[in-house]
């Protein structure tokens, strides 16, 4: 194992500054943008005096390099500013929203991903035949709807005429006490869900599976092992799977990286309050603070998650470690 | 793909096209979503006939379900769905066509610049891919079109600027296998210099890839383009099938208006995968082996 303690903390390293360089990008993304955000901390009726109040209260007069500094600093000490939009902090904002997301998130991707995986290590099992083909071809199809276009449906279908879900929101104002609260929120969760799972995560997880066990079962081993005598059925479940199952799982690491941002269309289609409505809305109101923390939030997400792929990649193939 | 390294020069640039298209033609599929690309293209080409009155033009109905004279309805000003259809097919194709091009370029200027120098050049570069990847992609569009304005071309330009990591990685790989094949080694020693190397020898062989891997971008960059509208970030001087969507969302009664660009964007983003999915087929060796 000990060459694997190493490949983890090579990674690890690797991504150190990557964190900090994303920290000052998104620092100056947010400051180059125009809009003076004194202006819009004031207020619209706010006369020129108070602007500049507001600007110097808030440390905006100062120059650049000293705003990224002791923004940075803050940040160290666990501050990620304070939003003029919600009247708290930044973290405490995205921590209510954080959780939401996950939640819509992780359940789609699991089930899309199990999902996924079997019918495309099924049509892999059929390659070339009919079956292969229908399965191929619906995964593609559903794979090409915009997932806001079929939520649209789903809501004029399933929320407004057949009235089985609720159109919008996270939970209903009724469901009071733990259990209550829980069926309202999975309740409002199935459209969602169902539009994250057909149109992206099954046909992801459909098609990565399916073309890495077919390339999987044309590799030399595998002819050496049905050499051998095996019968086809264990070459395929004893000796193809385990090696096909390594790029399924780093696929599962490159979605779950987007897990945090990557499903705004869905989130605002049914007005789920997660991080991709916060963000959308953080923008077009100038709410800078939160806009920075989201973007650090994400990019640690995304940096934590590709370590754990690789790990997880390391473990199931040895050959990486050495690569 | 032949393994005779020696007559690798002469025998790939003359032998690809015929079998591309045959290898292409294999697969059903690819073909009809090729056509319907073709016939997207036609509509966008002659919308001027098709649809004389021009897409914003206010009829007298308005909201009005499909009928005889509105095939597809109307939307709330009066303005016929058909013809918004029609003009929105220049929109869309535009659009795939500028990004798929501009991240093409960049991605093998930037792909091809490291791999071809190597070195602390190539891990500079590994890094700078990996922190770009890090960035929510279309949140940095999303914050570009809100602060800056809503422009179509300015628009294609930051989605094609956003696009390129994956030709940049895909044109990387190419060029570290292909550099060290034997005749590229034979006409650097023959006194090549290293530019026209890359240009003649190394960028036509290791181009394939980044090419299939465009055509999936144009179905990504048609998405891209209809999200923005959806969301309201959609340039108000042009019409667009994502608009009709945003529309849609405030008169959800009006069925006609969710429905039928919805149905245009998905054929459309359908048919570049068929096509994508085709080309990949064809230019890869190794998934036509393996039958």
């Amino acid at each position: 194992m000990h060459g694997l303690h190493w490949y983890i903390l090579r990674r690890a390293a690797q991504l150190v500054p990557v964190v900090l360089v994303v920290l000052v990008l998104n620092f100056v993304i947010v400051k180059v943008s125009p809009g003076d955000p004194a202006l819009t901390l004031a207020g619209y009726w706010a006369t020129k005096e108070q602007v500049e109040t507001t600007r110097q209260r808030w440390g905006l007069d100062r120059p650049l390099h000293e705003q990224l500094t002791s923004y940075l600093g803050n940040l160290l000490r666990g501050d990620l500013g304070f939003s003029n939009h919600f009247h708290r902090p930044v973290l405490d904002v995205l921590m209510m929203r954080v959780p939401n997301t996950l939640l819509l998130v992780l359940t789609s991707m699991l089930l899309g991903m199990t999902v996924g995986t079997v019918l495309g290590v099924f049509a892999a099992s059929r390659y070339g035949r009919t079956t292969d083909l229908v399965l191929s071809v619906t995964s593609l199809s559903f794979y090409s709807i915009p997932v806001f276009w079929f939520g649209l449906l789903l809501v004029l279908v399933f929320a407004l005429n057949l009235k089985w879900f609720p159109f919008a929101g996270f939970v209903g104002i009724g469901a009071q006490g733990g259990l209550a609260r829980a069926a309202s929120v999975a309740w409002h969760m199935v459209l969602p869900s169902v539009t994250l799972m057909l149109c992206l995560y099954i046909p992801v997880f459909l098609r990565i599976a399916r073309a890495s066990v077919v390339e999987v079962m044309h590799e030399d081993y595998i002819t050496t092992v049905r050499a051998a005598g095996i019968p086809e059925r264990l070459v395929f479940l004893r000796h193809a799977l385990r090696n096909a199952i390594v790029p399924v799982v780093q696929m599962a690491g490159l979605w779950m990286s987007h897990a945090l941002t990557g499903v705004v269309l869905t989130e605002t289609v049914f007005s789920w309050p997660g991080m991709g409505t916060l963000m959308y809305n953080a923008i077009i109101q100038r709410d800078y603070p939160v806009l920075m923390g989201a973007f650090l939030i994400a990019a640690v997400w995304v940096v934590l998650v590709f370590l754990i792929a690789d790990i997880l990649t390391a473990v199931l193939d040895p050959r990486v470690r050495y690569a | 793909m032949t393994t005779d390294a020696a007559a690798a020069p002469l025998a790939i640039p003359a032998r690809r096209p015929r079998t591309f298209w045959r290898a292409f033609a294999e697969r059903r599929l690819s073909v009809a979503g090729l056509a319907v690309v073709l016939i997207a293209t036609a509509v966008a080409v002659l919308a001027p006939v098709l649809a004389p009155l021009g897409p914003t033009h206010l009829h007298q109905e308005r909201l009005s379900p499909p009928t005889a004279a509105h095939p597809l309805g109307t939307d709330r000003l009066g303005r016929d769905v058909l013809a918004i259809i029609i003009w929105g097919a220049r929109v869309s194709l535009m659009f795939a066509v500028g990004v798929a091009g501009i991240s093409l370029v960049v991605g093998i200027v930037l792909g091809a610049i490291p791999a071809y120098l190597g070195g602390w050049v190539d891990d500079l570069f590994s890094r700078f891919y990996e922190i770009f990847l890090m960035i929510p992609r279309f949140f940095l569009i999303i914050l570009v079109v809100a602060v800056f304005g809503q422009n179509i071309v300015f628009t294609m330009i930051i989605v094609g600027l956003t696009a390129w990591v994956t030709n940049a990685r895909l044109t990387r790989a190419q060029v570290l296998t292909i550099k060290e094949r034997v005749f590229v080694k034979a006409s650097m020693a023959s006194g090549a210099g290293a530019f026209s190397v890359m240009l003649h020898h190394v960028l036509p062989n290791g181009l394939y890839p980044v090419i299939a891997n465009s055509t999936l971008e144009m179905a990504g960059a048609i998405i891209t383009e209809a999200a923005l509208s959806f969301l309201g970030l959609g340039d108000p001087n042009h019409v667009s099938w994502g608009q009709l969507l945003h529309v849609a969302q405030e008169h959800l009664r009006a069925w006609w208006l969710a429905v039928f660009p919805g149905v245009a964007i998905f054929l459309l983003v359908l048919a570049f995968n068929l096509v994508g999915d085709g080309v990949s087929y064809a230019l890869d060796p190794r998934l036509r082996r393996q039958r």
